[in-house]
């Protein structure tokens, strides 16, 4: 078993200050955007989820807000905000998944097929606002 | 990315906002959009997907998505492009540090 698109989990996701480092002390529920293969291991691409947002704060372009009742149908407790346009893509593995090799491999919750199309659509349009920064600036420098 | 929309609305309230937007020197849509995102608490600002790869990009390079049950194969192809493209902002952004977005406070 594995994770799967839609699936909530605990995730050691990286404080902004030190990006490439798992937060392994301070574990946040992740929202699993999609599990991809290569031969050498999976990798998945998670956004981050919070429960610190107050309902007094004006919600931000990207942030999709859940509700107490929406987030108990969904196996979780509190009312949690998720962020897509805060995304990361790292190994399937316990240095960032550490509750994956326990029973419940560390998944809190599930979101409801709606809800999942949902979040693919903002992502997608979130990578579509991306693209014209993307021509200025070409992927891979051109052949010499 | 903004969406054009068609609505209907009072013709008065439509010429005193139409005022209003020229006395304060600012377009009709721009003074609907401000007035609806602080009717809903939405904070209106140029905020932009960030992706983090710590390990590299090219670690990830060439994974293949693992399908959705029921996802057909459009759908599929859809999201690999999207996986893709976000390999590719995260790219950008490792190369260009300074036009990327910065993180947030």
């Amino acid at each position: 078993m594995t994770y799967r698109a839609g699936d909530f989990v605990d995730c050691a996701f990286p404080f902004r200050e030190q990006p490439d480092r798992p937060q392994a002390q301070h574990l946040h529920i992740a929202y699993i955007v999609r599990v991809a293969r290569r031969p050498d291991g999976a990798y998945v691409a998670a956004l981050y989820t919070t429960t610190a947002r107050l309902p007094s704060q004006p919600r931000r372009k990207g942030e999709i807000d859940i509700d107490e009742r929406a987030s108990r149908t969904m196996g979780m407790q509190r009312a949690f905000t998720i962020d897509a346009f805060r995304l990361l893509i790292v190994p399937l593995d316990e240095a960032w998944f550490p509750n994956l090799s326990t029973p419940s491999q560390g998944v809190r919750g599930r979101a409801p097929d709606p809800l999942r199309r949902h979040i693919a659509r903002l992502v997608d349009r979130a990578v579509t606002e991306r693209e014209p920064l993307l021509d200025i600036y070409p992927r891979r420098p051109p052949p010499r | 990315m903004k969406t054009p929309i068609s609505m209907r609305i009072d013709e008065d309230l439509l010429e005193a906002a139409r005022a209003t937007a020229a006395s304060e020197h600012r377009s009709l849509a721009n003074l609907i959009e401000v007035a609806l995102a602080q009717r809903i608490g939405y904070r209106l600002e140029d905020r932009r997907l960030r992706v983090l790869v710590p390990g590299g990009v090219a670690a990830v390079r060439g994974a293949k998505i693992v399908p959705v049950e029921g996802e057909t194969e459009d759908e599929v192809a859809r999201a690999q492009a999207t996986f893709d493209r976000l390999l590719d902002i995260a790219e950008h952004d490792e190369r260009t540090p300074d036009a990327s977005p910065k993180p947030e406070a």
